[in-house]
């Protein structure tokens, strides 16, 4: 068959992989181009947008900050007053208040005098008083023994008893239930 | 060479101009969309760290808006009552006699526990917080019932006391008990820094709100006057001045003293300084002060009139 070109010239090249290197050329090559170019539009788009939304971020930034440095003293204030609470918290967390033990030991005495007084482990606690009777005697243990029936004390003990011309000197050693 | 190239390309024209363009394709994509694209990666990253931070700055924003200034004020008032800023050993022992005298009772003895600077290093910077306690031993006399309303009251006073080692024994012949006992008190200094201004802040916790109103109920127990935590409200309103007003308070002051010219002296007129007199000597009728000058050097000077 007669070729239909014209030309004298070889134009095209008649080695068929270079077609095919031609043909998968120009589809990369558009394929390529169209990325790069709608890529680079996108891209551009949003690094404006973005940009731009940043710029006023920062801005309102630092319009908070300057809001946050205009209260200091306030922020200051915060600060040390939540730094001693939680200083006073335990401080009163170990607060004792023995006032509970002298109420109690007032109980058990009455108005006898008191001689001694002392505070042992554990909320134990052991005191001696006078009294000048075996009947008052009498009565304080029938009260000692009333107040660990209401779980007011428990663990009476009778430490000592001693009884001579100037009255009747007891030791007495309990715990204070709380 | 040339001439293969040149024929080449003549051939295959379209291939090198697909081959071409897809170099240009690649350039564009590795040099200029993909670097485009991380940028806008972190961009967008940066937006987000920084929309957080805006949060958490509004937060921090309106938390301090929804803060009163004067109850704060208030506040720091009384927890450095509570716990002031350094020892302060005025307000501790006064603390103590207060309450002592309250109820009746008497210091027969107190001794601060250890050696003690009475100063807490103020003029020094600061790097760390401290905590830390004061105690003294204390011996209290009177009736038992006044120390059970003292070591009650102890507890429920500003500042916060804590008492220790109690012991009570009976005075010979007599209803007044002995009490020993060892107080202790703290102290705290001010914070060293109030952290940055992204830091979070957060509103007082129910738990730290009733404690505060807890401390806030108590009595403050000293007469000592705390120092101000408000920069509006000076201490000291009055201003002390520390340049003394008069060096030598036996010297006559240049307002009490009249100039004289003496006219009539040779070898030249001198001025000379006599003082003044003042309201008590004119009431009593005192003359005109006058003044004889007869300097040695000059024989033909003559008195003043």
């Amino acid at each position: 068959m007669a070729s239909q070109n014209i030309n004298l010239f070889q134009t095209k090249t008649l080695q068929p992989i270079l077609t095919l290197i031609e043909r998968y050329a120009r589809t990369t090559a558009i394929i390529l181009l169209s990325i790069v170019f709608s890529g680079g539009l996108i891209v551009g788009i949003a690094y404006i947008v973005f940009g731009q939304q940043r710029d006023s971020m920062e801005r309102k930034k630092q319009q908070l900050l300057t809001q946050v440095k205009s209260n200091v003293a306030k922020e200051s204030m915060v600060i040390l007053i939540r730094n001693r609470i939680s200083v006073i918290d335990s401080i009163m967390g170990t607060q004792i208040s023995y006032a509970p033990f002298i109420t109690t030991t007032m109980k058990v005495i009455q108005s006898f005098p008191l001689t001694s007084f002392s505070m042992g482990d554990k909320n134990s606690m052991t005191i001696s008083f006078k009294v000048f009777s075996i009947e008052e005697a009498m009565g304080i243990f029938t009260t000692v023994l009333d107040m660990e029936k209401r779980k007011e004390i428990t663990n009476p003990v009778l430490q000592s008893f001693t009884l001579n011309e100037k009255g009747i000197q007891i030791g007495l050693s309990y715990i204070v239930v709380l | 060479m040339m001439r293969h190239i040149r024929r080449f390309v003549r051939l295959n024209k379209s291939l090198v101009t697909y081959a071409a363009l897809v170099c240009i394709g690649l350039i564009g994509l590795f040099i200029g969309l993909i670097p485009s694209a991380q940028k806008c990666l972190v961009l967008a990253k940066d937006m987000q760290s920084l929309n957080r931070e805006i949060v958490q700055i509004q937060k921090k924003v309106n938390v301090l808006s929804s803060l009163d200034q004067l109850s704060l004020e208030k506040s720091a008032q009384v927890v450095i009552a509570a716990v002031p800023i350094n020892k302060s050993i005025p307000t501790f022992l006064s603390t103590i006699e207060s309450i002592a005298l309250k109820n009746g009772l008497y210091i027969s003895d107190m001794d601060i526990a250890g050696s003690t600077s009475l100063a807490t290093g103020s003029g020094l910077r600061q790097t760390k917080q401290n905590e830390n306690t004061i105690s003294a031993e204390v011996v209290l006399q009177g009736e038992l019932e006044s120390v059970r309303s003292f070591l009650l009251e102890c507890i429920q006073v500003l500042r916060l006391l804590r008492v220790k080692n109690l012991s009570l024994s009976a005075l010979p012949r007599s209803t007044f008990m002995n009490v020993k006992l060892e107080v202790e008190s703290f102290y705290l200094s001010l914070p060293v820094s109030i952290g940055k201004p992204l830091d979070p802040l957060e509103t007082f916790s129910e738990k730290e709100l009733a404690t505060l109103e807890k401390i806030a109920s108590y009595p403050i127990a000293y007469t000592f006057i705390p120092q101000s935590v408000s920069s509006s409200q000076p201490t000291v309103p009055v201003e002390v001045p520390t340049i003394p007003v008069i060096t030598d308070p036996f010297a006559i002051s240049e307002k009490t003293l009249i100039r004289v010219p003496i006219r009539n002296v040779t070898p030249s007129p001198v001025e000379i300084l006599i003082p003044q007199p003042t309201a008590t000597m004119s009431a009593t009728g005192s003359p005109k002060p006058t003044v004889s000058v007869a300097p040695a050097a000059s024989p033909s000077s003559s008195p003043i009139p």
